[in-house]
Formats: structure tokens, sequence, C-alpha cells
């Protein structure tokens, strides 16, 4: 006697299923590498943001002159004048962190401010130096200050407590 | 001619209009215009903030769109880090 277990028919639609099972997993797993997303994040994603940085260098450029450019690459920070404090320069690094703040050559504190969304690093420069020069109080109001620490851009003399 | 810039993840992103075509009623150079003047109040009500940037001279920050100015930065909000 044939139990409905052993039937032939339901073996077969047993291995149908776990086919089409097997080919959904198949497919799912080719959508999620080499799908339409996967070339968007690795490629296209990635020359965008290469765009972003050159247009950002290209603005930037624009902005600071030649000189302050040349200054830039060759110090690694820009030298920004305080715009209400005489004898206060504002030193904002080229990559990305703390603005060092300079009174008559002295340090005298370090600023965390930044962009609330990801821009390009040649733009978050230029923010520092347009808020510095045309909107000082909301950017000192603005950053969470510290003490004067130790930029790895800069070496600092302890003794002294001014640029080495 | 005159340009809007709005920094962003893109880079930044330019609106040109010409003045003196625009003085003198040219449709064109009047939709530029009024397309920056857009952007820059929808920027500034996200909390952007904007520049008139002059060769040589500090930024100086505007509070209404300047149609003859012959550069306005837009920059995105700041917070302390």
């Amino acid at each position: 006697m044939e139990t409905i277990g052993t039937s032939p028919h339901w073996e077969i639609a047993s291995w149908i299923g776990i086919a089409v099972l097997a080919a959904q997993f198949v497919g799912i797993l080719f959508w999620v590498l080499f799908g339409p997303h996967s070339r968007s994040i690795s490629g296209t994603g990635h020359n965008l943001q290469l765009e972003a940085e050159r247009r950002a260098e290209s603005l930037l450029q624009e902005v600071l002159g030649l000189d302050q450019s040349t200054d830039l690459e060759h110090r690694g920070y820009l030298e920004v004048p305080s715009s209400t404090r005489q004898g206060r320069v504002y030193r904002v690094p080229r990559g990305r962190g703390m603005v060092s703040v300079y009174d008559d050559g002295r340090a005298v504190m370090s600023l965390c401010v930044q962009p609330v969304e990801w821009i390009p690093g040649a733009d978050v420069v230029l923010i520092h130096k347009l808020m510095i020069e045309g909107n000082e109080e909301d950017y000192l109001k603005t950053a969470n200050q510290f003490e004067p620490g130790y930029p790895y851009y800069l070496r600092w003399d302890r003794r002294t407590g001014r640029p080495a | 001619m005159a340009k809007l810039r709005i920094l962003s993840q893109k880079g930044d992103t330019t609106v040109e209009w010409d003045t003196e075509r625009a003085a003198v009623g040219d449709p064109e150079a009047q939709d530029a215009i009024r397309e920056a003047e857009r952007i820059f109040e929808e920027q500034k009500a996200k909390g952007a903030t904007a520049f008139r940037v002059t060769p040589g001279k500090p930024a100086e920050k505007v509070e209404r769109f300047d149609q003859t100015a012959e550069q306005i930065v837009i920059v995105p909000r700041i917070a302390g880090g």
C-alpha cells in the first residue's frame, strides 16, 4: 500500500519547490553582488565624489588666489585674520581637524566646528574662511572650544606655549 | 556674469546671470535671477549662510539676495564638533 509521504508526485513537487527556492536565492545573490545599485556605489558614486572634490579644489583656489593657495599647500593650513579682534588669526587645517586660534602669536584655543552634512574637504576650508571673515561671532558661538592642543600639522614648544 | 554658488555634497552648484542683460530686461537673464533668488531663499530657510565674495576683500555675510553681487557663496549649516 502506497502512503502520501512516499508518493512519487510529492517527491517531484518537493524537488521542484527546492529548485525554485534555490533559483530565487541565486538570483537574489547575483542582484546583490552585481545589480545596478552595486555599480552606483562602487563606480558612479565614487566618480561623483571625485568630481565633487575636484570642483571644491577649483573653487577654493579661485577664492584664495595664487598666493594663499600656495601658502595653504606649503604650510598645511590657511591663516585667516580675525575681522573683529586685532592680532587674532585662525589657522584652518588643510585636512579635517581643529582650527587653532592665536592672539598675538600665542595659541589661545582650538575650535571644533564642521558642516552638518558631508561636503568635500576643500569646501570645508572655504566655509571656515567665509565664516571667520563674515560671521565670526556666530562662528565662535557655534564652535566647541578647547584648550590649545597639539594639532598634527604643528610642532609645539611647551616651554613658551608658542609654535616651534 | 554674476554667480550664486551653493556648496553641497556635489562640490558646488552654480547659477549664473548676466547683470547687464537683466538690467535691460532680457527675459532669460531675469529668469536666471529669479531662479537664483528662489534657491537663495530655499537654502536660507534650511539654515545655510550666504556670503558676498569679492576677490581681494574679506567675505561679507548677506541676509538678502543681491542680484548685483559679483559672487554669492552659500554654505551649509555648521555645528560644533
